[in-house]
Formats: C-alpha cells, sequence, structure tokens
C-alpha cells in the first residue's frame, strides 16, 4: 500500500524585499546604527 | 538627521554623482535611530553618548573627533559643542512636508547644516519654521503641517519600508529600488554603482525593445 503525501495548505510566507548588495563597496565606510557606538 | 556619517554620505555621494556625470534623481527617506530621545534633551551629545548609550566619555570624545576629522576631509565644519541633542520626528516630518513642495534637497541640506554646524534645534516646531523658511516654506503653514502631524504616516510607512528592505543603519542608499549602498562610502563608489545600474537598464530597455 503505497501512501502519497500532499501538503495542500502550504502558507506562502512574506520574505523582506531583498536588496541586492553591489559588489565594489567597502566593509569599512561609516554609518550609524542607533547603537551608539558609531555616534548617532 | 543626526548621524554624522549621514552628512559625510551625503557629500560623498554628491561627488560620486559629479564623477557620474549624469542626472540623478534624488528624494530622502526617513530612518529613526533614537526614538526615545525626548525634544528637549538637556544634555550634549556627549552626555547622550556616555549616559544613554553606556560608552565611556574618553570613547566618546575619540568618536566625535575621529568623525570631526573625517567630516573636514570632505568639507563640513562640524561643531560638536553647541549641537542640541533631540528628538528628530519633526524634522522628517518636515522633509516629507518640504517634498510635498519641491524643497525637500534644499530642507534636507539645511537641517543637517543647522545640527551639526550651526548649533541649531532641529526637534522643536518653532525652529523647524524658522529653518523652512529659509528655503523658501512658508512658516505658519508649515507649523500647522507639524502640529497636526500631516506626515507622521509618511514617516512611519518610510521605517517600515526600510525594515522591509532589511537596513539596519545609516546612510543607506538605494538605486532604481533594488540596489542598497550602505554607509558613506567613496565618491567612486556610488559612481560606479550608478554606471552599473544605468549600464544594466540600458541593456534590459534594450531586451525589451528587440522583443516587443
Amino acid at each position: 500500500m503505497s501512501e502519497t503525501t500532499s501538503n495542500p495548505t502550504t502558507e506562502t510566507i512574506a520574505e523582506p524585499r531583498p536588496i541586492i548588495q553591489l559588489l565594489e563597496q567597502s566593509d569599512d565606510a561609516g554609518g550609524c546604527c542607533g547603537g551608539g557606538s558609531c555616534g548617532i | 538627521m543626526q548621524c554624522p556619517w549621514c552628512y559625510i554620505g551625503k557629500r560623498k555621494f554628491e561627488a560620486g554623482v559629479a564623477a557620474y556625470g549624469d542626472d540623478v534623481e534624488v528624494e530622502y527617506h526617513s530612518f529613526e535611530l533614537a526614538p526615545d530621545t525626548p525634544v528637549d534633551f538637556s544634555g550634549s551629545p556627549i552626555d547622550y553618548l556616555s549616559e544613554r548609550k553606556g560608552i565611556p566619555v574618553p570613547q566618546v570624545l575619540e568618536m566625535l573627533e575621529r568623525v570631526t576629522g573625517i567630516a573636514e576631509s570632505v568639507g563640513l565644519h562640524y561643531d560638536y559643542d553647541s549641537v542640541h541633542q533631540t528628538n528628530t520626528i519633526k524634522a522628517h516630518e518636515l522633509l516629507h512636508y518640504a517634498k510635498a513642495h519641491g524643497r525637500q534637497l534644499e530642507m534636507k541640506e539645511s537641517l543637517l547644516k543647522a545640527y551639526f554646524v550651526d548649533g541649531g534645534h532641529v526637534g522643536r516646531i518653532d525652529d523647524l519654521a524658522d529653518l523652512a523658511v529659509t528655503v523658501g516654506l512658508d512658516r505658519a503653514d508649515v507649523v500647522r503641517s507639524l502640529t497636526e502631524n500631516e506626515y507622521l504616516a509618511a514617516v512611519k510607512a518610510d521605517v517600515a519600508q526600510a525594515t522591509e528592505y532589511g537596513i539596519q543603519g545609516v546612510p543607506f542608499f538605494v538605486i532604481a529600488g533594488k540596489y542598497g549602498i550602505s554607509g558613506a562610502q567613496d565618491p567612486d563608489t556610488f559612481a560606479q554603482a550608478l554606471r552599473q545600474v544605468r549600464a544594466e537598464q540600458s541593456d534590459a530597455a534594450a531586451v525589451e525593445e528587440t522583443s516587443a
């Protein structure tokens, strides 16, 4: 006896809209994140 | 508004656009770093960072000295002795008001200069209205708009959009709605990114044209 499984109630989870990072950018550029360590 | 890297990043981006050499349409969006800051915070940024963020004063001083030096390198004369730490939600609302009235770019520059260079207060409605007048906006209508929270929902929508994009810090530059550049990058990075996006858009347009 075989059993076929299916998942008819698959939920669609909204993914955050992706931002495609450009390749050539420095990780050392200054920025502020709200944590204070970067000088808000 | 209060991130020192945003003003520096603005200058570097502008230099990048100049090197790119073509027209670029710019629009500013809101991102709140410290929404719990009181409008009338009485201390200095040093007090704020040491007392509220727990950073030792010597480290804060070192940070500010470093960022002030980098600001100088792009022609910005930060004066942290006169900076008024405050809540910037009304300033963000004003930026949206200015956008609706065709003055956003001027307003953004004016707000940053007021905060980092001129010791202006960018949290109080009256001070913001005074600043708005300098870029050609109607003072009474600005007061009305800010008092009525006319653009508060627009600010919150920007913050929600930033969350959706996965943005966790500023400055953050979104090009053509799908490419991101994080931080105050060098002008060449911006110029190269703009060239890359333009090339991809040209290719896409060509494909669309040939398939039509």
